[in-house]
Parts: C-alpha cells; structure tokens; sequence
C-alpha cells in the first residue's frame, strides 16, 4: 500500500468532501454531529409606526392596620356614660 | 460516491496479505463461531475500532495473550461467566492493511485524524466528544480509508496487572482488528489450545 499516495489524495478527498457525505460517515461512526446555524442576512424590514404605547400602572393596597385592638385590654378601655 | 471507491480501490489495491491471529473466548461459543463465523465487536471502547479482535505474532506471544484475556473475560466481578476457554486460530485475507506498528503508517493515521477534527470542527457545533474517543476516531478514520485490517502493539492488563491495576503505555501485545468477517477465512478456523478458567 502505497502510504504516501493514500495520505496525499486522503487529505484532498476530504477537503473537498460535501458536508452531507461527511456527516453520514461521522454518524456511522458513533458521533452525533450537530450542525452549525448559518445565519442569513434579512431583507429589510418596514416597521409600523403606528402603535399606540400605553402605560399599565398598578395599586398597592395595604392590609388594614389594627391599634390596640386586643381584647387583652379591654379593661382598660373607659366605659360610655 | 462510485467515484470516490473507484478512486480509492485503484490506490490501494495491493497484493493480497496473508495473516494469522489468535482469539480467546468461551468454549461454548466455538462451535457457533465455525459455523457462522466471528461477530464483529461494537463496544464504545474497542482498542482501533469495531471489529473482530485477534493477538498475532509479535509483541509477546499471541496465544499466551489470548488465553490471558479469554481468562481474565470470563471473571465479571467475582463470579465467572463462564468456566472453560477456548483459543481459537483464524486465516485472515486481506489487501487494505493498516499496520500502525510502524512510523509511516502512524502519520498518515494522525495527519487524517487532524484532519477530520479541523473538517468537523469547521462544520459541526463546537464539542468535545470528537476527541474523546480512540474507538469512534478509528472507526471515523478505517471507514473513509475503507481499511480492512488494522494492526497495532497495545498494553492490555494481564490478570496481576489487573489484580494490582497497574497501568501502562508499554505496549505488552500486538493485536490486529479485521474490521469486517468476510476477511475472515471461516474454513480455517480451528481449536489452538483450550483450558479451565
């Protein structure tokens, strides 16, 4: 076997090989290659100016506050006349 | 894709090479294995890929080797799986050899091998696994250069290595993978030696 005709045109062949073909050999040899996202430039885009903002406002209500409401103390409370 | 194997064949087509290995196993699968032949093994940690693993002549002796590992197989924790091997000498036949015992052959492994990496890394996510594996790198590697027999010294634990877990990477054998069975001369496979676990 001719070792450096097959590491030449080896290194060549694989250069040149479509991804399609690699990743099938790479997935029957026991990897799971995932493919790397190719981003793509967007035509431009027209935007509508015509959006209304409107702001959200909330309430904050507080629990009710007690003043010496317990009945503990309701002797000291003076009675109506 | 016809192109590709047209071009390989007519580079490595080469005179046939004749070789002689050596496989320890259970000596209930013998009569099955002459029958049908030797089931590749596919195991995530195979030495050079999947295939059917054989000790030749080289590195220490190749049936000594085989009996120390069809011994050292059968013990799964503590209790034997199975209790009597078998050493079984198999005719291989092949023309696409890949003997990394020597400098010329490892290169060309390693340049291939940088060269899938970079290949993957151009067009797949970032990951680590590419590297990771010997198996699946050999297997990535014998494929695309459609080898059909792969030959390399490896360090194997025998069973006091084992006992005491010493590692190495002194290579104490020399094992050749026959990625296919069709390479395997099925009439010439036959009883070397058998024992007792």
């Amino acid at each position: 076997m001719d070792l450096d005709k097959l590491l030449s045109e080896s290194l060549e062949r694989l250069e040149a090989m479509h991804v399609d073909e690699f990743e099938a050999m790479c997935i029957k040899a026991g990897y799971k290659p995932v493919r790397k996202v190719l981003f793509v430039p967007a035509n431009a885009l027209s935007v509508d100016l015509s959006i209304a903002y409107v702001k959200a406002t909330s309430i904050n209500v507080e629990s009710p506050k007690t003043f010496n409401g317990s009945s503990a103390n309701a002797q000291c409370f003076s009675l109506a006349a | 894709m016809c192109a590709v194997i047209d071009i390989k064949r007519k580079t490595l087509t080469d005179m046939q090479i004749n070789l002689v290995g050596y496989h320890g196993t259970d000596s209930s699968l013998v009569p099955s294995i002459q029958q049908n032949n030797f089931i590749p093994s596919t195991a995530n940690r195979d030495w050079v890929g999947h295939g059917v693993y054989f000790f030749i002549e080289g590195v220490g002796c190749p049936v000594g080797n085989a009996t120390e590992w069809a011994k050292n197989q059968a013990y799964d924790r503590l209790e034997p799986k199975y209790s009597h091997f078998s050493i079984l000498q198999a005719d291989v036949k092949c023309e696409r050899l890949l003997d990394v015992r020597t400098d010329k052959a490892l290169n060309v492994y390693n340049q291939i091998r940088n060269a899938m990496i970079q290949k993957f890394k151009n067009v797949f996510r970032k990951c680590n696994h590419i590297n990771e594996s010997d198996c699946k790198m050999w297997n990535l590697v014998s494929e695309y250069l459609d080898l059909e027999v792969i030959i390399q010294n490896l360090y194997i634990k025998d069973c006091h290595q084992r006992r005491l877990k010493i590692s190495s990477n002194v290579p104490n054998t020399t094992v050749m993978c026959v990625r296919k069975p069709r390479f395997i001369d099925k009439q010439s496979i036959n009883l070397a030696e058998s024992g007792v676990i």
